[in-house]
């Protein structure tokens, strides 16, 4: 049962003047970590974690809260204007907010993006506010061969989008998870396909290979083209219109807006998935249930609104495991359990009963910090568009310069800089030759945790596939992973008809 | 025509080329291994195989490629793309600051833009507050350059 009156506690806490000030400031910096490759959440959440020490818990939980949701909006940003994601979660924003910028569309694909997160996240907050005890069976219920079959879901996205030439889309995906198993294998420790580098025992890094294949290969494609010096690479309209447009836009999605929270909130509630999942199934999803579902990835709102609604949606059910078990399912609700132990509380399944203010004080907190996005955030829209403007011989070269920075943050390796340069290079030629660089990021992203909880079922299955069968949930999930990839067939068929 | 096909022929191959290079290269490095640390390179590998080979098949059935591009393009793309290592190869030996400007500097010029005062002021700008928000905002030490470091100590 929902504690009334610790919610309202809760309200009148954040909203004093001596708590309130910190969401916008808090927010902001999250923004800035989040549209800054490779600088995420977690750095920013780090640099102040020594400054919470003397904070009261509450006002600490909000700093910590509005960092994480800002960053969550933040990534979508680059994303939309110059096909950068800032995140890994952004990548799905990239298909189609890019083109809509390209289109002249960029105010209103920013306008999808903010309230889009912004109504995502509201909700999903909501839904823990009043529903988070009874929920937490959730996060217990996804066991290792479950996470191993959601994770099939991200990747099944690869044959949605490489419909236009499918051996080309799969040999890229396949490629990306081969790449993705570079370094220790997670069982053995057996080093693979390092060339000899120990840079990459670790792993191939993310945040380069994502700066290369976007960003660089963007700029190569950017300076195509003579009579340069006044040319802008996508049309700025000068009107405040796109606004509207936008805002309209964002009303007619609102069956996506409430189906990708949903999908959002649920892999949230999954330790360990995280929003990129999140966000390239409820893309996906989108695509599948769309009347214009070839039309996607060449500017289309709702794909905006479904990849960025999910991303933010991910943040309300990542609460979930986090306050009621105590079970941190990214690095940030990991910083974040780690300020409530150094204020001497436990989170757990007697958090809500012990201490029920604080646990409503972080959601609220975070359910603010969404508000005053969709109150403040929206009409700031209007000139961030106006980066379009800025002429391509000052954008390209500054645009590489603090995206390799950006490739460089995460590591802070010299070698980093050369695989973005590298992957660059590789992103440019795919892009020229029909090969789609986004199934290689998804194969990169999800290629190393499909591995880990693959392995790691066959061990608990003692060598057998049986396992993958073995739970009502896991038959429910491989039923359903059926219908997401052959279904489009099925609907146009259904359709044509 | 010759010249053409010339030209369309390593782009096309590169990608499918650099990728049946990786497969081999990885599977070798695995070759010795347990099956657990081999079984999925092994079958992202075969996967990898058929989809070239299926590639393969559809480009020499297809008659040419439709991504053509003029030299002027050409010319400019090579200048660029060795712009971004030199820039790379300035920054390991004098770091950051004394990479960005020159390379700065000579992409304002390469792309178009002629007025050289006004270049100098955005990049100089550019370059010292970029510096600024990195390393006093964001906590993050940028790349010095190892005779930069060696002079300055560290």
């Amino acid at each position: 049962m929902v504690d009334l009156t610790s919610v309202i506690e809760a309200f009148k806490y954040t909203l004093s003047p001596t708590v309130i000030w910190i969401i916008p400031t808090a927010m902001l910096l999250g923004v800035i970590a989040g549209a800054i490759p490779g600088f995420s959440a977690t750095k920013v959440l780090i640099i102040v974690l020594p400054l919470t020490y003397k904070m009261d818990p509450g006002f600490a939980l909000i700093l910590m809260g509005s960092v994480y949701c800002g960053s969550h909006i933040g990534g979508g940003v680059p994303a939309i204007l110059l096909n950068v994601p800032g995140t890994g979660a952004a990548v799905a924003t990239t298909f189609d907010g890019y083109q809509m910028t390209k289109k002249g569309q960029a105010q209103e694909a920013l306008v999808l993006s903010a309230g889009g997160s912004s109504i995502g996240g509201i909700i999903a907050l909501s839904v823990v506010l009043f529903a988070a005890p009874s929920l937490a069976f959730l996060a217990l219920s996804f066991g290792t061969v479950e996470m191993f079959i959601v994770i099939l879901f991200g990747l099944a996205l690869i044959a949605q989008i490489s419909a236009k030439n499918i051996a080309k889309g799969f040999a890229t995906g396949l490629f990306g998870l081969l790449l993705g198993a570079i370094g220790f294998d997670t069982m053995w420790n057996y080093p693979r396909a390092t060339f000899g580098f120990i840079q990459l025992y670790d792993g191939l890094p993310v945040i380069p290979v994502l700066v290369g294949l976007f960003a660089v290969s963007e700029a190569f494609f950017m300076i195509k083209g003579e009579g340069l010096s006044g040319k802008t690479f996508a049309t700025f309209k000068r009107t405040r219109q796109g606004f509207f447009n936008g805002v309209r836009m964002l009303l007619r999605g609102w069956v996506t807006i409430l189906r990708s929270t949903f999908i959002g909130f649920v892999i949230g509630c999954i330790p360990g998935a995280g929003a990129t999942i999140g966000s390239f199934v409820s893309y996906q999803q989108a695509k599948i249930f769309s009347k214009d579902s070839e039309l996607f990835g060449t500017g289309v709102p709702d794909g905006v609104i479904a990849a960025e609604t999910a991303d933010n949606g991910v943040t309300g059910g990542a609460l979930i495991p986090m306050l009621t078990l105590g079970i941190p399912g990214s690095e940030t609700t990991l910083i974040m359990l780690t300020v409530m132990q150094i204020h001497g509380i436990n989170a757990g399944p007697t958090l809500f009963i012990d201490n029920p203010l604080l646990a409503n004080t972080v959601i609220v907190g975070m359910l603010i910090t969404y508000l005053f996005m969709l109150v403040f955030g929206l009409p700031t829209t209007y000139h961030l568009s106006k980066l379009t403007k800025i002429p391509i011989p000052f954008l390209v070269p500054m645009m590489v310069v603090c995206t390799l920075l950006g490739a460089f943050v995460e590591r802070q390796y010299f070698f980093d800089l050369l695989i973005a340069v590298l992957f660059g290079f590789i992103g440019y030629n795919m892009r020229r030759n029909g090969y789609l660089p986004h199934n290689l990021v998804l194969g990169v992203i999800l290629g190393p945790k499909a591995e880990q909880y693959f392995l790691r079922a066959l061990r608990l299955g003692d060598g057998s596939f049986s396992i993958f069968f073995n739970s009502t949930l896991s038959i429910f999930l491989w039923i359903a992973l059926l219908l997401v990839i052959f279904s489009p067939n099925i609907i146009k068929k259904y359709r044509s008809k | 025509m010759n010249e053409r096909k010339y030209k369309i022929v390593p782009s096309m191959f590169l990608m499918p080329i650099l990728m049946l290079m990786f497969v081999v290269y990885y599977l070798y490095t695995v070759k010795d291994a347990i099956w657990e640390v081999s079984i999925y390179p092994k079958v992202m590998g075969v996967g990898i195989i058929i989809c070239l080979i299926v590639i393969a098949v559809q480009s020499f059935s297809k008659k040419s490629d439709k991504s053509i591009k003029d030299s002027d393009d050409r010319k400019l793309l090579m200048k660029f793309a060795f712009g971004i290592m030199f820039y790379l190869l300035v920054m390991y030996f004098f770091g950051f600051i004394a990479a960005t400007i020159p390379y700065l500097l000579f992409n304002f010029y390469m792309l178009g833009y002629k007025n050289f005062r006004n270049s100098v002021v955005i990049c100089l700008l550019f370059t010292f507050i970029t510096y600024f928000l990195f390393t006093k905002f964001l906590f993050v030490e940028l790349f010095k350059g190892i005779i930069v470091g060696k002079i300055l100590g560290n």
